[in-house]
C-alpha cells in the first residue's frame, strides 16, 4: 500500500514539473501512468487526470503570482470563450460516439504539430501587428524574462481566431472530459503569437479554472478515489511549484521543443483511446 | 472604454500581496489535510489485493458539514474529501479575487469579464453538477 502511494506520488511529481512548464495539466503522464503502469481504471485515471489539472494550475498560481509573466486579461478574455464551450460540450455529450471524438481531437493537435517546426528556434515573436481587438482589449503586455535578462514587450495579434480556438477547445473538454491545455498554448503561441512562457503560464491559469468547472461532475459520479486522488494532488503541487520555478529560467525555444513533444504523445494518447486503448 | 487613471500602485501591490498570501495558504492547507488523510488510510486501511480499489473507497458527494465534521474527528476519506474541495476552490477563488484587482486598476472592462467568468464557472459547479 505504501509503496503504490509512493510510486503514484513521484510519477506525479514528474506530471507537476512538466504540466508547469508546458500549461499543460499534467493528465499526459497522470492517465497513462495510472492506467497502463497500475492498472486502474480508465475512469477514476481521469478523475485523477481533472485533481491533477486544478493541482498544476494552484501550485504554480503561488510562483506566477510573484512572478507576472501570466497575462491574466488574455486569460480572462479567451476563458469566457473555453467556460461557455465547456457547457455547450457538456450538453451535447452523448450525441456522439466518444470514440470518434478522440481519434478526431488526436488527430487535430498532430496536425497542428507542423507550423511549431517551422518556429522551434524562434525566442521571441517578431514584427507582430497588434489586431484591433487586441488593441480595444488591451492584450499585448511586457513581462521580464530572467534567462534573457531583460524585459520582454510583446504584441497580441488574430484575437478572433485564438476566441475560436479556445470556444472549441471547451467544446472538447466538456464533451471528453480533458483538459485542454494544448489547445489553450496553441491558440496563444500559434494564433496570437504571444511569446511561448507567456503562452504556457497563462495556459496554467486558465486550465485549473477550466478544471474547477468540470470537477463537480467527476465528483458527483463519484470518481475521484481518494486513494488515487491524494498523492496525485500532493506529488503535482510539489512538481508544479518546482517546474514554474524552473519555467523562469528556461529559453522560449526550450519550453516550446518540450511542448511539441508532449503534443505529440498527447495526440498518440488520443487516437489510442479512441481505438479502446485505455491510456 | 475609458481608462480612468489607476489608483496608487502601492494599494494595488498591496492587495495582490494579500491575495498571495491567502492563495498560498489555500493551497498549503489543502496539502495540510490530503497528507493527514493520507498517512491516516495508509497505516489504517489494509493491503487492496488489486486495481481498481474503487467501490467501497470512492468519494460520495455529502453535505460540507458531515464533511467538516468528518475532518475534525481525523476520519482519513473526510480529511482526504475537505482537502480536495479545497484545492477546487482555489482557481475559483482566484477568479473571484481578480475582480477586486480589475475593479482596484479601475478597469471596469475586465472586471466585468472576469465576473462574467466567475457567473459560467458557478453556474457548471452548481447548475450542472
Amino acid at each position: 500500500m505504501l509503496t503504490l502511494v509512493l510510486v503514484i506520488f513521484a510519477g506525479s511529481v514528474a506530471a507537476g514539473l512538466v504540466g508547469a512548464l508546458a500549461g499543460l495539466g499534467g493528465g499526459v503522464v497522470v492517465v497513462p501512468l495510472l492506467t497502463i503502469g497500475l492498472g486502474v481504471d480508465i475512469h477514476y485515471a481521469i478523475g485523477a487526470s481533472i485533481v491533477s489539472i486544478i493541482a498544476t494550475s494552484s501550485g504554480a498560481a503561488v510562483a506566477y503570482v510573484r512572478e507576472r509573466i501570466t497575462n491574466l486579461r488574455v486569460g480572462m478574455f479567451l476563458e469566457l470563450a473555453t467556460t461557455t464551450g465547456a457547457i455547450v460540450g457538456a450538453l451535447l455529450a452523448g450525441l456522439s460516439g466518444d470514440d470518434v471524438l478522440f481519434v478526431v481531437f488526436g488527430t487535430v493537435l498532430a496536425i497542428s504539430v507542423v507550423p511549431l517546426l517551422a518556429k522551434l528556434g524562434e525566442e521571441i515573436p517578431d514584427a507582430v501587428v497588434e489586431d484591433s481587438w487586441a488593441r480595444r482589449l488591451r492584450l499585448s503586455g511586457s513581462y521580464y524574462d530572467a534567462a534573457l535578462k531583460r524585459l520582454v514587450e510583446y504584441r497580441a495579434t488574430r484575437t478572433p481566431l485564438a476566441l475560436a480556438i479556445m470556444g472549441l477547445a471547451g467544446v472538447f473538454s466538456g464533451l471528453l472530459g480533458i483538459g485542454s491545455g494544448a489547445f489553450k498554448v496553441l491558440a496563444m503561441d500559434s494564433a496570437m503569437r504571444l511569446p511561448m512562457k507567456v503562452s504556457t503560464t497563462t495556459s496554467t491559469f486558465m486550465i485549473g479554472v477550466t478544471g474547477a468547472a468540470s470537477a463537480g461532475i467527476y465528483w458527483s459520479r463519484g470518481e475521484v478515489n481518494p486513494l488515487i486522488a491524494a498523492p496525485v494532488a500532493l506529488g503535482v503541487l510539489v512538481g508544479a511549484g518546482l517546474g514554474s520555478r524552473l519555467l523562469e529560467h528556461l529559453r522560449n525555444t526550450q519550453v516550446r521543443k518540450l511542448f511539441v513533444l508532449l503534443l505529440l504523445v498527447i495526440a498518440a494518447e488520443m487516437v489510442l483511446r479512441g481505438f479502446g486503448v485505455g491510456v | 472604454m475609458t481608462r480612468v487613471k489607476p489608483i496608487d500602485d502601492t494599494t494595488q501591490q498591496a492587495m495582490a500581496n494579500v491575495i498571495a498570501v491567502l492563495l498560498t495558504s489555500g493551497v498549503l492547507l489543502s496539502a495540510a489535510l490530503l497528507a493527514t488523510g493520507l498517512v491516516i488510510l495508509v497505516a489504517t486501511t489494509p493491503a487492496p489485493s488489486q486495481f481498481p480499489l474503487a467501490g467501497s473507497l470512492a468519494l460520495h458527494p455529502q453535505s460540507l458539514g458531515d464533511t467538516i465534521g468528518g475532518a475534525v474527528a481525523l476520519n482519513p476519506l473526510a480529511l482526504i474529501e475537505l482537502g480536495l474541495l479545497v484545492l477546487i476552490a482555489t482557481p475559483v477563488f482566484r477568479v473571484a479575487a481578480s475582480i477586486v484587482l480589475f475593479l482596484l486598476d479601475n478597469d471596469r472592462l475586465y472586471a466585468a469579464i472576469t465576473a462574467a467568468v466567475l457567473a459560467v464557472l458557478l453556474f457548471s459547479l452548481f447548475g450542472i453538477g
